[in-house]
């Protein structure tokens, strides 16, 4: 047994030993405790933006969207009736074109448009029923099939839009993202 | 200086001890997390009060025995009596931030008993953009003393649900007798 001397400073190689071992027992329990909270948290939360080709697209569990662009408009015309913006607000409607989906393509989106004012609007029900084309709105039901969708939002009239997000409705960790 | 050397005992007591470890970080990770924070934020009939990102403004309540309603779908007028009270409070909301509505309603009377809304004022659940105001009727079947003052609860919740919980209570100080009253909608609009 070495020879030690009552102030010894030096720590044994068990002391090291047992200091590592309780460190990396420390860091096991953080990583399985944080890994465990943060994917559970992930996975209702946006996190992963997809990121966007040159020409707008951007690709997310198999599904491309184009990003056309968002526009202001007068009115919308849907399927059964016309719908107007009350006075102060403005529709915007945002383009997309979609590749990649079909019937198994089980899952939903969700719009939203980050503004100017900072707040987060989606589509107002106020315009939402008159307003709805014939092939439905991109943010709705299962992504089901390919081609140009839209998505409508009301903004005040003094407020313009700065980013779109599209958010699957089931695990939403990775969306798609796009500069307005 | 010799060298030490783990013995096997001592290797496997570590393993071991690593092992209750990343168990019960587990078993922590998995445990389901129950909101025990709650903030409540107080108002009053008439003011706008802010609770978990929805602004809800109170506005007249009444008291009656009779309540007529239209359907839904069939458009028909529904009539409807009690032997005590249909409680009617008017709700206006509008979300702050995000896009918000208010899915629960209570209704706490004055001796502090806790009513949930009548059947048929069913679920609604209609969220209101920043800025965009919406309001409707929320009908209580209550006895008649509870039917003369109390305080409004609402949950509040926003799209991004996010703790701690914020609650709102809004003091309703008069609640007005009427024959019989027409309920609304739910409707755009500050009510």
């Amino acid at each position: 047994m070495p020879a030690r001397t009552p102030l010894a400073r030096t720590p044994t190689t068990r002391a090291v030993a047992a200091g590592a071992a309780s460190v990396l027992a420390i860091a096991g329990m953080a990583v399985s405790v944080g890994w465990r909270s943060a994917d559970t948290w992930a996975r209702s939360h946006p996190v992963d933006p997809a990121s966007v080709s040159a020409d707008g697209a951007a690709t997310v569990r198999g599904v491309t969207l184009a990003y056309r662009g968002i526009e202001p408009v007068e009115k919308l015309t849907g399927s059964y009736d016309e719908a107007v913006a009350p006075e102060g607000w403005t529709i915007w409607v945002a383009s997309f074109d979609v590749s990649g989906a079909d019937e198994d393509t089980m899952f939903g989106v969700d719009v939203s448009v980050i503004a100017s004012d900072g707040a987060t609007y989606t589509r107002s029900d106020l315009i939402g029923y008159e307003g709805e084309p014939e092939e439905g709105w991109l943010g709705g039901l299962f992504l089901d099939g390919d081609g140009p969708r839209t998505d409508a939002v009301l903004l005040p009239e003094d407020v313009e839009p700065v980013r779109v997000r599209v958010v699957p409705t089931d695990e939403q960790r990775d969306y798609w993202s796009f500069d307005a | 200086m010799r060298r030490r050397r783990w013995t096997p005992g001592a290797i496997g007591v570590g393993v071991a001890l690593l092992g209750v470890v990343v168990l019960a970080g587990l078993q922590e990770a998995n445990r389901e997390v129950v909101p025990t924070v709650a903030t409540t934020i107080r108002g009053t009939a008439g003011e706008e009060v802010t609770a978990a990102g929805t602004v809800v403004e109170v506005g007249d309540a009444w008291s009656t025995t009779v309540i007529e309603q239209t359907d839904d779908i069939t458009d028909e007028v529904e009539r409807a009596e009690t032997s005590s009270r249909w409680l009617v409070v008017r709700v206006s909301w509008s979300g702050e931030r995000e896009p918000s509505a208010v899915p629960d309603y209570t209704w706490r009377d004055a001796a502090g008993v806790e009513y949930s809304p009548s059947d048929r004022y069913g679920f609604r659940y209609q969220a209101a953009q920043p800025g965009e105001w919406w309001h409707e009727d929320v009908l209580f079947e209550v006895p008649v003393a509870a039917a003369t003052a109390g305080t409004l609860r609402l949950l509040p919740e926003g799209t991004n649900l996010d703790l701690p919980m914020e609650i709102g209570e809004i003091t309703v100080p008069e609640v007005v007798a009427v024959d019989e009253l027409t309920l609304l909608e739910t409707e755009p609009g500050r009510g």
